[in-house]
């Protein structure tokens, strides 16, 4: 599903590469950590996954295809396979905790009663289906984590990209929304977290991968 | 077609542009720029029936001034000549009531002048003054030859000029509001780059995007535009209250012009804000 080969990224400003001769793959269903200390490259790794920027060197396929070949249109169209949970929200503030779920959906007309009833659903796994017409200013962290992760599976997406999901919120919470990440998975979805959480790693143990001075070590689950 | 398609609420406010300011001002500016425009218009298709009729009516005459003395025979003979001349349709010699008619700006009630004769010619393009100046001499050496032709392609220049300016004013106006959307524009969608962030992570194009902007940007002028149209389709009413005479030029032409001034301010509007929305687009990400 996602294979980097030799691939290197240096920042127009940067001297050296940020990542440099990353090679591994995800395969489809799978899951993993992304690992390593601040700065090490995991950012980079992933505004490359969602084609934010393009590998300076080497070749990344994402979902079979050769990203240096797509045009904008090709790339807004496989975003839509995917779910991009950002480290902060980014949800919207003056649309309520529905409208940003259903920002995924609307992308090509209104959403049909299915939709509607699928968005609801959703809001409801995460916990926020009494919350859906309120405004992310008026949640506690949490609840815009969680109202973040229903945008990023709601037109259910083949990958799951999450940046420190749990770093904004308690180990309750954090634990929580683990197990949606384990349930999404276990309908297919290939999920990439990254994190810090060392805990987290050990009460939901998957293979990771390491990445320390912009090169990626793969490591087994404990 | 994928432009009237209906879209989704949550799409539709992520990337509003209607809680900036400037961009609501965009009505007010799209009622004043159609209305300036619509009445250029309208006066320049006014111009035109009022040049028109006034042109038809004089570019076909010319009139033969003759002395008070001039004979009946010889008088006879010239319109018998010039009857026949290429270009001339019509000779009438006016009678003395018509004559005194025409004189009566010059001349004093109490003073009885002799009144000249005047043959009043129908004539087409066709003429050939030198022929004809040279025969209207034989007869009468003292008579003067009235042709307003020349004159008329003065009033001509004058009046193209009149509307040339009105056209390069409709320029300036059509060159403003293209600065004006594209300003408003480049500023709303600066101010909603978070918006344009997450709408593009979830996978809208770049079409999308600027389809939102640009029937935002139809929505708005629509409103400017029929504001506009009504605004000048009562000034033309008004012009034609206060100035009666003017009413006999106010020809279909020119109510259509007004009308159809603002509908193209409204497109011009719509493409700029398409154009911008794209270069903005692309720059921002």
């Amino acid at each position: 599903m996602i294979r980097f080969d030799d691939v290197s990224y240096t920042y127009q400003t940067a001297e050296t590469p940020a990542v440099f001769n990353l090679n591994f793959a995800l395969e489809e269903g799978s899951f993993h950590y992304l690992t390593g200390a601040s700065g090490a490259g995991k950012t980079t790794i992933f505004r490359m996954l969602y084609m934010d920027i393009l590998p300076t060197a080497g070749e990344l396929q994402i979902f079979g295809r050769n990203v240096a070949g797509l045009n904008r249109d090709d790339i807004a169209r496989l975003r839509r396979r995917m779910g991009i949970l950002f480290q902060d929200f980014r949800l919207l503030d003056y649309l309520t905790v529905r409208e940003n779920v259903s920002l995924p959906l609307s992308l090509q007309r209104c959403l049909t009663k299915e939709e509607i009833k699928c968005v609801a659903e959703i809001l409801d796994w995460v916990g926020l289906g009494e919350k859906m017409d309120q405004y992310p200013a008026t949640l506690s962290g949490g609840e815009k984590q969680r109202a973040a992760i229903a945008r990023a599976v709601v037109n259910r997406p083949a990958l799951l990209v999450a940046d420190e999901p749990t770093g904004n919120v308690d180990q309750a919470m954090g634990r929580r929304i683990m197990h949606l990440f384990n349930e999404l998975n276990r309908h297919g979805t290939t999920i990439l977290i990254a994190t810090h959480d060392q805990q987290i790693i050990k009460d939901f143990p998957a293979p990771s991968l390491h990445i320390n001075e912009g090169q990626v070590a793969v490591r087994k689950v404990a | 077609m994928e432009f009237f398609k209906s879209l989704d609420i949550s799409a539709r406010k992520a990337l509003s542009l209607q809680k900036d300011s400037f961009f609501r001002l965009m009505v007010v500016m799209m009622v004043l720029l159609g209305w300036i425009a619509g009445m250029g218009a309208a006066g320049i298709a006014g111009l035109q029936n009022l040049y028109g009729d006034w042109q038809l009516e004089q570019k076909s005459r010319v009139s033969i001034y003759l002395l008070p003395d001039a004979d009946a025979e010889g008088i006879a003979s010239l319109k018998r000549d010039i009857s026949t001349m290429r270009g001339v349709q019509e000779v009438i010699e006016l009678d003395q009531q018509a004559v005194k008619l025409l004189m009566k700006p010059y001349t004093r009630d109490d003073v009885l002048l002799p009144l000249p004769r005047i043959l009043d010619l129908k004539v087409t393009d066709e003429l050939g003054r030198t022929a004809f100046d040279k025969r209207v001499a034989e007869s009468f050496p003292m008579a003067e030859v009235d042709d307003v032709r020349d004159m008329l392609r003065a009033v001509s220049t004058v009046v193209r000029f009149a509307q040339t300016a009105t056209l390069a004013l409709g320029a300036v106006v059509l060159l403003v509001l293209a600065v004006i959307v594209s300003l408003t524009v480049q500023a709303g969608l600066r101010g909603k780059k978070a918006a344009l962030d997450v709408m593009q992570y979830v996978g809208a194009t770049d079409d999308f995007l600027t389809i939102l902007v640009s029937r935002q940007v139809l929505k708005q002028s629509l409103f400017g535009a029929a504001g506009a149209a009504l605004l000048g389709v009562l000034s033309l009413a008004a012009v034609g209250f206060v100035w009666p005479a003017l009413g006999h030029y106010l020809a279909p032409n020119v109510w259509l012009s007004t009308l159809l001034m603002p509908a193209l301010l409204m497109a011009i509007a719509v493409v700029t804000a398409r154009f911008v929305a794209v270069y903005v687009i692309r720059q921002e990400s």
